[in-house]
């Protein structure tokens, strides 16, 4: 049986089991819509760990991260920074939110952001950021399946149809089943998609090069230039290496999808176990990221799409069964993404616009089919979205991730009682400039002084924050004391 | 209910002091100007490694370390 065959035969039946999961979830949700959007506020700590580190890592693990290293070399081994810094996020922020979720009854990052500035402005601003930003994701991780669809068929599927099929099944058993559906199949996408990338680099090192120690001991020899910095391009300078640490941990933890997560934990403690532990599924899966990249970049040097280094080298090394399982792994690792995103918006369009500003007093029947509705907006929009050009995959995975780090200072300033109390003026000021300061650093003139526009953007942010917060009134003392004052029994209890 | 007396953004226990101060030390020596200077290297090879690869790999363990000892230590 032709390789093309088995390896598109074996995505479609991972598809079949995605859709099994979604519409057994569907049967097991209650009809509430704090089920729908928020799992009940009950997961625990494997489920937890599994949609997190699953939702985290996307497409732009299997494909971005690999082509990043065949380009570029050594340089991307920085995602061990931020993938550990996200971890220190979760632990530190993560708990806060859920404590504030738990005792208030948020849903979405804007009811938070709302209650505490006392301002529908925020919570306006606040989902119109969320949503902006992450659509774009939606068209990342839409990309990344036509890709993997196209390469496992050998183009006998096209990139249209295969974006059309996999949005439509991620949108479908979400649908289906909310919330409960995207951690369900999240739970086996995170599984598989980890070691779907361990086995296709091993097998690929020790076919190709006779281990992981021979590998390193031929890149050493023959491109030497992929192991130090700033790379053969000169792409990883220490602005753009800090930049990208910032805008892909902080960035990314700040999009709804991963917000919305730390209000789903069952506990603090899950919360916690969280952050000390995902570093270690996140951060290593850029290993065997590694192993492929550099090896491709002798064994398959000049590839025309860099991001296609893993399905070509597949392909062309290894056994068809086994380069169908490894292409279900990247096909799980963008649909997690994508289910997540899609799930997100449609809590933050539901909630936050519909609910707040259509309809205040509707069932929760009614929300729940409108939240569905929404979805198959949404599957519209990442479809018109992601049929457009190709460019490199973490270019589109920063410009969101710096968006959504625009929320910074305004979430800082809720979690972390301080000396000085940013208000709602201070942070709906910050965020309109550190848009403009977005724009004009990644567009207008890219990245100036070397340092990632994500980086000029939040430090703009921060400083018209600060400033306008200095000189505006905060929220009323009740408002504060009620927030504030949680947290300083959640954080400290009896000791302060 | 009563405002916060004091600030969120130092630790107010030894073990939290210990945990922020060795979080951020590890995670600056993931940064430059550490990791484009001095570790900025292929050679000396650690465990058939290079050297900026391990270096980092190293400090990445460790920091997922002090997050680890941070939970069992209940800050």
């Amino acid at each position: 049986m032709p390789a093309w065959v088995v390896a598109t035969s074996l995505i479609f039946v991972y598809l079949v089991v995605t859709i099994l999961l979604g519409f057994l979830a569907g049967r097991r949700s209650s009809g509430d819509l704090e089920d729908f959007l928020l799992y009940g506020r009950k997961a625990g700590f494997v489920v937890l760990y599994l949609t997190v580190a699953a939702t985290y890592h996307s497409a732009f693990a299997f494909l971005g991260s690999t082509g990043f290293f065949y380009t570029h070399g050594i340089g991307f081994w920085a995602a061990g920074a931020w993938t550990v810094l996200v971890g220190a996020i979760s632990y530190v922020i993560g708990s806060r939110v859920w404590a504030l979720g738990k005792k208030f009854g948020y849903i979405t990052p804007a009811d938070m952001l709302a209650d505490f500035y006392e301002s529908e402005a925020v919570r306006v601003a606040t989902a119109t950021v969320s949503v902006l930003f992450t659509i774009l994701y939606i068209q990342v991780q839409a990309r990344g399946l036509g890709y993997i669809l196209s390469s496992a068929s050998g183009d006998r599927v096209s990139y249209e149809v295969g974006t059309l099929i996999l949005l439509a099944v991620a949108a479908g058993y979400l649908i289906a089943g909310g919330i409960r559906a995207v951690y369900w199949t999240d739970v086996l996408q995170g599984v598989w998609m980890y070691l779907a990338v361990w086995v296709g680099a091993l097998v690929l090192t020790w076919k190709l090069f006779g281990g992981p120690g021979a590998l390193w001991e031929r890149v050493v020899e023959e491109r030497p230039d992929l192991l130090t910095l700033p790379g053969p391009h000169g792409f990883f300078t220490p602005g753009m290496w800090f930049g990208l640490v910032v805008v892909l941990s902080f960035g990314i933890v700040f999009q709804p999808h991963m917000m919305l997560r730390y209000y789903t934990a069952a506990s603090a403690s899950t919360i916690k176990w969280l952050g000390a532990t995902t570093p270690i599924y996140l951060m290593t899966l850029y290993i065997p990221a590694a192993m492929v990249g550099l090896g491709g970049a002798l064994a398959m040097p000049g590839i025309e799409v860099p991001d296609r280094i893993f399905p070509e080298m597949l392909f062309a090394h290894a056994p068809a069964w086994l380069t169908g399982l490894i292409l279900a792994g990247a096909t799980a690792a963008a649909m997690s993404t994508l289910d997540s995103i899609l799930h997100a918006n449609m809590t933050v369009l539901t909630r936050d616009v519909y609910q707040r500003y259509v309809r205040t007093d509707a069932t929760q029947a009614h929300y729940i089919l409108v939240g569905r509705l929404i979805v198959v907006g949404l599957l519209g929009v990442g479809y018109l979205l992601s049929v457009g050009t190709f460019e490199f995959l973490v270019v589109l995975v920063s410009l969101s991730g710096a968006g959504a780090l625009q929320l910074m200072p305004a979430i800082m300033g809720v979690c972390f009682p301080g000396r000085l109390l940013t208000t709602r003026a201070g942070v709906l000021s910050g965020m309109g400039a550190g848009l403009v300061a977005l724009y004009l650093t990644l567009i207008a003139w890219p990245h100036p002084a070397g340092l990632h526009a994500g980086v000029w953007s939040v430090a703009v942010n921060f400083i018209v924050t600060f400033a306008v917060s200095r000189f505006t009134p905060a929220s009323s003392p009740a408002t504060v004391d009620r927030i504030h004052g949680e947290l300083e029994r959640f954080v400290y209890g009896e000791r302060s | 209910m009563r405002r916060p007396p004091r600030s969120h953004y130092l630790p107010r226990t030894r073990a939290g002091w210990w945990s922020v101060l060795s979080f951020l030390l590890l995670f600056a020596l993931t940064q430059p100007p550490f990791v484009t200077g001095p570790a900025n290297r292929i050679e000396p090879l650690v465990l058939g490694m290079p050297f900026l690869y391990a270096y980092l790999l190293g400090l990445y363990l460790l920091l997922i370390g002090v997050l680890i000892r941070a939970l069992r230590k209940g800050v």
